[in-house]
């Protein structure tokens, strides 16, 4: 049964990453504040990394940035209110908090100048906002504390701590900023990095940090949100291809042969392996051929992926 | 949770009956009373139970029903007892034997209060200063020493506080083996003794100890004359046996103290103490099952003692370990190696997580020192060597030492090396491939002189071969230790075992070690290699250490401390006399770095490098100088400085990984192989080093050692499975195992389908199918 649940989920990815391809996405990155040298320095390279990552996925218009004195409440509060009005239902939309953040038991705010930003009022600036693709990503301390004050059916909430009670600095945000850009992040290998493989790498090198540091690990960072893994985050270079007119009927015939493997690997706990694999091999070849043609065609000697 | 249990709870401490009434030495003078306890110290157990019974019915003092219910095993009753006497009239004297009754419950800290409570309303009580001494001893000796001094020295000591005061200050001479004042000290006891009429029996096991650690080789000390009168007079007294094996075990002759803790329990079967011993002896001696059984016997009798507790716990958690035997065989029991010992050198006790990934490494290692070893010391082991690597360093500690909180990283008994696993510790904290090479000096240094070498050798000969042989060469000594030896803090050769065995700092330990390193080095250089077995023989024939060093480099030890000195100065004077500005510039140098102060960093790190080029250790110059480097875009500079520092035995894994990157991207795969190969010494559980490791040496050419790296990522559960699986594929094609390949490689695909180098890899296999 898990195998079967894993191979829909697949079979979801290849359909649906083509569907979130299309619509677009609205990427807004907001440094808070670091305090001190060292974090601010950190804060910002994450927001460099996703800066970029984002420019991977969308137009220089819908990918906005505060940081420094512009992160003001009051910015923040313009660009959301901007999206109340212009994006539409299968727009999707992307914010990171990248900085500290606090929680006195009952609210979360998030460090910037001026006022702070409160969890609250966040919630009810996206709830204004059409997007039903709504991720929303906070890298600091006590951001757990969002998972509540967020939560809505839909919505991908990321946050590098379990609760708003784990309130030291974190690792989670650098790391999640590094996998955007790590091929290993690339689980499947299709050249994009989803939300849930990004989460993925940066919460097992959080893990791997804090066992490295044979320290008690101050922050377990939490996911919700059922389409983590097909909202795309990050595109690896190399790994885009066009449709044109030479190369629309490789890909065509590339569609009907992922459905017949995804067919057979649906019916592989109904096989022996040997038989499975046996069955595998010539699907696997004719795609890796045509795969091989397709990249031709779009002037790529390797992509989809790269060597790792 | 794993110790969530060790501190046994009060309530469970009087639940069921424990620890024998020690001899009292006159603390307890009810007539009717100490005629029991004579019956008692004479061996004679039944007719003294019948006498205490006796005791029990007819006296109606508190005090005296507690000491009967004491010596009749009843400590809870006991506890009560003496609660109730103490409420309706207490005494010095109450106090002082109700803090006994603590104290051989195994709970020092009620014991020292109560004793404390006894001085405050007498502060000459004496038998009350030799119990707070006697709980202090091993762990604040100053504090001993002053409670200790007025009963030793005093005019009206009563004479068995004074005898107790002597046997105790014997003991402690005896440890430090200082086998001369030890038996002056009992001399004087024995006249006292005598005099007051007092039970000698405890004298004669300290006299039979002092002549076990003076006798050559193969003496049986159950031969000895002390052990056949202690016998006369009470035949079932274990301690006889037991307080002789307590030197054998303190000079790491385990197998002579199993047999003599053997021949305790035997004559005195609920000597749980002894018995406790005689478990750990035979866990030191790798005889799993006979520990469990002499543990669990102990445990029925005494369920106080944290000892048997944590050992029988951590006998328990084995089941988690695997035991993994080179050259491999089947059909063992887990758990018993015994029948091992004929038909394998090697053998692995690692955690079962631990395993597959440490397992390789660990035995390339192990086999490589022996075979080095081998070599050098002559000497051809006798016995399988069996390593246990603990992830929990709390477990380690127990196995050591019976309970937690120990500071070391391994230990070695005989052919047996217990030690931390790298995962037990922050990364930077220990390299555990010169760790296991450290200890596995020991097997052969022990093991050659059967186990007569003293500790300072045995420890100089390892920290020796961990700067010539080991995985990490080169001097390396932290930068603390300098300040001792500029300071003149060296102890005379023949006084070093002092700063293992009692050190007077919490430094001193490790300024001894590398104290004992620089004096086989000095050896090494002066005297050539050759003169380590000669020491080694000096030692197995029973000399000390002045002796040796005099029969072997025929001069005194004082010449021999002159000469060493003057080695000092001349291998460290650079750094003496520049030192405190060395040190200043060390400080100025992480100062600067948490500023990410480049320039500082830089001109502060190259000056204290100036002085000290092999400061390779924590917080070394090399890799702040690096980062400096690389802060300023000064990546060639970077590279450079790394490679001295890797050269010189530096093994930062973040730094040395940098290093490992730049050299791949330079195409030195060789030496990258070498810089990434060093990190798995380090950190063996990091997957992506495995993998690039394994990349690595594919490149070379060298697919079998490909295959085992990609193996070991692989059983690390990387987080991206198609590569860990397409590099496997890789290396099965380099090594023509085809199928194998294809096989894998479908298993990437059938993840990652459009995983392009994978699909190549399918298309090239098919095309050679």
């Amino acid at each position: 049964m898990k195998k079967l649940q894993g191979n829909l989920a697949v079979l979801l990815v290849l359909l649906l990453a083509g569907v979130s391809a299309r619509a677009e996405l609205n990427v807004l990155v907001i440094e808070g504040l670091g305090g001190e040298v060292v974090y601010q320095k950190q804060f910002d390279k994450e927001v460099a990394a996703i800066r970029a990552a984002s420019a991977g996925l969308t137009s220089a218009d819908h990918l906005q940035v505060l940081n420094g004195e512009a992160a003001t409440r009051a910015n923040i509060m313009a660009v959301l209110r901007q999206w109340a009005i212009s994006l539409n239902k299968e727009d999707r939309l992307a914010i990171y908090l990248i900085g500290h953040g606090t929680y006195d038991g009952y609210e979360y705010k998030f460090n910037i100048p001026g006022a702070d930003l409160s969890g609250a009022e966040l919630a009810r600036m996206l709830d204004a906002i059409k997007s039903e693709s709504q991720l929303i990503v906070a890298t600091g301390s006590s951001s757990g504390a969002l998972q509540e004050a967020l939560k809505k059916e839909a919505r991908i909430i990321v946050t590098a701590t379990r609760n708003g009670n784990e309130r030291n600095i974190t690792q989670f945000g650098h790391l999640f900023a590094e996998a955007l850009a790590a091929p290993a992040a690339d689980t499947d290998k299709n050249g994009r990095i989803s939300v849930q493989e990004a989460f993925d790498l940066a919460s097992r090198k959080v893990k791997d940090y804090y066992e490295a540091e044979s320290r008690l690990a101050t922050e377990h960072a939490q996911l919700t949100g059922a389409r983590a893994g097909v909202f795309a985050i990050a595109q690896l270079a190399g790994a885009e291809v066009h449709v044109t007119a030479a190369n629309s009927g490789l890909i065509a015939q590339r569609e009907q042969l992922d459905s017949q493997i995804e067919e057979l690997r649906l019916r592989k706990d109904s096989l022996a392996e040997e038989e499975y694999f046996r069955q595998l091999e010539p699907l696997m070849l004719q795609l890796a051929e045509l795969d091989a043609r397709i990249d031709a065609e779009s002037g790529k000697a390797v992509q989809g992926g790269g060597s790792p | 949770m794993r110790f969530a249990g060790i501190v046994i709870p009060m309530l469970l401490l009087f639940a069921l009956p424990a620890a024998a009434r020690g001899i009292h030495y006159g603390a307890v003078t009810d007539t009717a009373l100490v005629a029991c306890d004579q019956l008692t110290w004479r061996g004679q157990r039944d007719a003294a139970s019948r006498c205490y019974r006796g005791l029990l019915t007819s006296s109606s003092s508190l005090a005296i029903r507690a000491e009967v219910a004491w010596a009749l095993g009843d400590v809870k009753s006991a506890n009560e007892l003496f609660g109730a006497a103490v409420k309706q009239r207490s005494t010095p004297a109450l106090l002082t034997r109700w803090g006994e009754l603590y104290a051989e419950t195994h709970q020092n800290s009620e014991a020292l209060k109560l004793y404390q409570e006894a001085l405050q309303a007498d502060k000459n009580y004496a038998f009350a200063q030799v119990g707070a001494a006697s709980v202090l001893v091993y762990q604040f000796a100053t504090q001993a020493n002053a409670y200790l001094q007025p009963v030793m020295e005093g005019s009206a000591v009563p004479p068995g506080a004074r005898l107790r005061a002597l046997l105790l200050a014997a003991r402690v001479n005896l440890e430090d083996s200082d086998t001369s004042r030890a038996a002056e000290l009992l001399s004087q006891a024995t006249q006292v003794a005598t005099a007051a009429q007092l039970p000698q029996l405890e004298i004669y096991a300290l006299q039979a100890s002092v002549e076990l650690l003076l006798s050559p080789l193969g003496t049986d000390v159950t031969q000895s004359s002390w052990v056949k009168k202690a016998l006369a007079e009470n035949p079932a007294y274990g301690d006889i046996y037991a307080i002789p094996a307590h030197f054998y075990v303190i000079t790491r002759r385990t197998r002579e103290a199993v047999d003599l803790y053997k021949r305790a329990v035997q004559i005195q079967p609920d000597n749980w103490e002894a018995r406790v011993d005689y478990g750990s002896s035979l866990l030191r001696d790798n005889q799993i099952s006979a520990a469990r059984e002499q543990m669990e016997a102990a445990y029925k009798g005494d369920p106080y003692n944290v000892v048997t507790v944590n050992t029988l716990r951590l006998l328990d958690s084995l089941k988690d370990y695997d035991v993994l035997a080179y050259p491999e065989i089947t059909g063992h029991e887990t758990g018993s190696v015994q029948s091992l010992r004929d038909q394998t050198p090697i053998v692995l006790r690692l955690h079962k997580k631990e395993s597959a990934v440490l397992g390789p490494y660990a035995r390339k290692l192990t086999e490589e020192a022996i075979a080095v070893y081998t070599k050098q010391f002559n000497f051809k082991l006798k016995e399988p060597v069996v390593v246990e690597v603990y992830p929990n360093h709390e477990d380690f500690a127990v196995r050591t030492a019976g309970e937690p909180g120990l500071g070391l990283l391994g230990v070695t008994f005989g052919y047996v090396v217990a030690m931390d696993s790298p995962s037990s510790r922050a990364t930077d904290e220990f390299h555990w491939g010169t760790t296991l090479w450290h200890e596995l000096a020991h097997v052969f240094t022990l093991e050659s002189t059967d186990h007569r070498v003293p500790r300072w050798f045995s420890e100089g000969i390892s920290v020796y071969e961990e700067w010539s042989s080991g995985p990490v060469k080169g001097i390396s000594i932290p930068a603390e230790v300098y300040a001792a030896f500029k300071a003149g803090k060296a102890l005379p050769v023949a006084e070093l075992d002092r700063g293992f065995i009692r050190p007077e700092t919490p430094g001193q330990v490790m300024v001894s070690y590398m104290q004992a390193g620089l004096i086989c080095e000095f050896i090494d250089r002066e005297f050539g290699t050759a003169r380590f077995n000669d020491m080694l023989a000096a030692f197995k024939s029973g000399m000390d250490t002045s002796k040796a060093v005099q029969s072997v480099f025929k001069i005194s030890p004082k010449e021999f401390d002159t000469r060493f000195n003057a080695f000092m100065q001349r291998e460290f004077s650079n750094l003496f006399d520049h030192f405190d500005a060395w040190e200043n510039d060390r400080s100025t140098m992480q100062a600067a770095f948490s500023h990410a102060d480049w320039a500082t960093v830089m001109q502060s790190a190259q000056a204290a490098l100036s002085v000290l080029p092999n400061d390779v250790e924590g917080g070394s110059p090399y890799v702040a100088l690096a980062r400096a480097y690389n802060g300023t875009d000064r990546a060639a500079q970077a590279q450079t400085t790394l490679e001295t520092y890797f050269k010189r035995g530096g093994h930062d894994p973040e730094a040395l990984r940098w290093l490992a990157t730049r050299l791949r991207s330079q195409q030195k795969f060789s030496e990258a192989a070498l810089v990434l190969d060093a990190i798995n010494y380090v950190t063996p559980f990091n997957y992506e080093v495995h993998g690039e490791l394994g990349d690595t040496l594919l490149t070379l050419k060298r697919p079998a050692e490909a295959l085992s790296e990609f193996q070991a990522a692989l059983k690390l559960d990387p987080p991206d499975r198609a590569t860990a699986y397409y590099r496997l594929a890789r290396a099965l094609q380099a090594l023509q195992r085809n199928a194998e390949a294809r096989k894998n490689v479908l298993m990437v695909l059938e993840v990652a389908p459009n995983f392009r180098p994978a699909q190549q890899l399918l298309l090239e296999l098919a095309r050679t199918k």
